[in-house]
């Protein structure tokens, strides 16, 4: 399935992706911190925590969707892919003590939510307060922006939940995509809160230009990144009177590579390896990764994202390991590769072009 | 991605691209000047309202009584200025709206609120509130009165010893 990966336990990479990205929360929240305390000696701690965490979560909610256009747009960012199911919890945490505070006793660390800094103030238990405290649903400047906080984070909750590969498995990738895909509307809400929530009484500028600027570059880098994926997939070839495609030719190729091209809407990626050639669908069955875009390592595809693999042959990965994927036939003329557009059954055995 | 997810991926953001740009500079363009309080207005404020604040006395007595499941522990305390005040502090939020309290001649509970009751102020969340008890009381023995203005009802009554104000 894939190259020391263990679906399960803790590996050395996970642990190094997790110390670091907690040691980054950690110095974050350190220096957001120490300098609001430094600007302003009247500041009450409890509510400088709450916007600590507050913006750590939102930084790291633009951190973590910058990834996967970044990795779209240059293999670099492959490695940040590989655990970041692990941001998203994190980021999902960093929310949850923003609302409700920090009180454990294992913990020495403890925090003030926004819950109880804003609504435990009067006579109704604060998660009433919070829902009933602010009616103006028709109004758009004041409209209950706590609320759009509350939806963003029902769906975080839900993705951290349903994020472990058990779901993934078991939802199949396609529907654990779509329903991870809330992660965008999320965002939306998100900024709705930072909107109509902190830039109505915080008028810094800084404030104001870094929302902003945040905002531009999610949008910016989803579309370019989104809008080159609809170019590629708008050319997609067509077969000829033979039902084979010609999708190239073997010099084009590195050793060990891939070449994707897109067959009726879907793509295949085109693999040269130890003096053959061989296609397969480009859609990984771990989570839907860009197979051609991995290389192949022991003889097996694979995925740059988190290391499925697949024998290019037959599609399906080496055993103990259960997952296939749908194969295609191929024919050389003289340097020129040829794919047959309908792809055979998830793992069918097909028998490599040999490169004279 | 499968093309649907590419496809969806794509037309999200630029539904997104519309509609975050109009919110952002909207939210920026309408927000009305608050008027906000500083720190020792707030603290005024704070002090007005009832909650106890810095200033501390010399202790009197201290009781304990329950109000609607809800343990309150009460002390009395004479401040520098000889003012007699009351700390209520509940253990965790009153689960009854708007609790109005009140001093008592009497020694049963009420059924309703009596003419002659004097109103201390009102008591909420789990946080300690302070209340002036008034010269006319100190010294008597009478007893708490929890009213929810909410519910038009008496939620509970408590002895309050003349002990606790002398």
């Amino acid at each position: 399935m894939s190259v020391g990966y263990k679906s399960i336990q803790w590996n050395r990479q996970k642990l190094i992706y997790d110390i670091l990205l907690w040691a980054c929360v950690a110095a974050y929240i350190s220096i957001f911190m120490a300098v609001t305390k430094g600007l302003g000696s009247d500041l009450d701690i409890r509510g400088v925590q709450i916007r600590a965490y507050g913006s750590a979560a939102f930084v790291l909610l633009h951190v973590i969707l910058s990834i996967g256009p970044l990795s779209r747009l240059s293999p670099k960012f492959h490695p940040l892919l590989f655990n970041r199911r692990h941001m998203g919890v994190t980021m999902f945490f960093l929310a949850l003590i923003h609302v409700v505070g920090l009180d454990l006793p294992v913990l020495p660390l403890k925090t003030t939510g926004a819950l109880t800094w804003y609504h435990d103030f009067g006579n109704l238990d604060p998660l009433v307060s919070l829902f009933v405290g602010n009616s103006h649903y028709g109004d758009f400047i004041q409209f209950p922006f706590e609320m759009l906080g509350v939806g963003a984070l029902a769906i975080l909750f839900f993705m951290a939940a349903t994020s472990h590969d058990f779901w993934l498995v078991n939802l199949t990738a396609p529907i654990w995509k779509a329903l991870h895909m809330g992660v965008y509307l999320a965002y939306g809400l998100l900024v709705g809160h930072v909107v109509l929530g902190a830039l109505q009484s915080n008028r810094h500028p800084g404030l104001t230009v870094a929302v902003g600027v945040g905002l531009v570059w999610i949008l910016g880098i989803h579309l370019v990144a989104g809008s080159r994926e609809l170019k590629q997939d708008k050319a997609s070839l067509s077969a000829n009177t033979d039902g084979f495609v010609a999708v190239g030719s073997v010099s084009e190729i590195p050793e060990n590579r891939a070449k994707v091209v897109t067959i009726s809407g879907e793509r295949v990626a085109v693999f040269k390896y130890d003096g053959k050639i061989s296609a397969v669908s480009n859609v990984c069955q771990h989570q839907n990764g860009p197979l051609g875009e991995g290389k192949v390592i022991d003889g097996c595809i694979t995925c740059p994202w988190h290391g499925y693999q697949y024998l290019p042959d037959c599609g399906a990965s080496p055993p103990p390991f259960s997952e296939r994927i749908p194969t295609f036939d191929v024919r050389l003329e003289g340097d020129r590769i040829f794919v047959r557009a309908i792809p055979h059954a998830p793992g069918t055995h097909v028998d490599p072009a040999i490169i004279a | 991605m499968i093309l649907s997810r590419r496809q969806v991926h794509f037309y999200s953001f630029m539904g997104l691209g519309v509609l975050l740009p109009i919110v952002f500079i909207a939210g920026l363009a309408l927000r009305p000047q608050y008027d906000l309080k500083t720190t020792d207005n707030a603290t005024e404020l704070f002090a007005q309202a009832g909650f106890a604040g810095e200033a501390e006395g010399n202790a009197i007595s201290s009781d304990r009584f329950t109000v609607a499941r809800v343990t309150v522990a009460a002390e009395t305390l004479r401040l520098s200025d000889g003012t007699v005040v009351l700390d209520l502090t509940p253990a965790k939020s009153l689960k009854v709206p708007d609790v109005l309290v009140y001093w008592d001649a009497g020694s049963q509970v009420p059924e309703a609120i009596a003419d002659e009751a004097l109103l201390l102020g009102n008591l909420t969340s789990a946080t300690t509130r302070r209340f002036a008890i008034p010269t006319e009381v100190q010294g008597q023995n009478g007893q708490l009165v929890f009213y929810s203005q909410a519910q038009g009802q008496v939620v509970a009554a408590a002895p309050f010893a003349a002990e606790m104000t002398q």
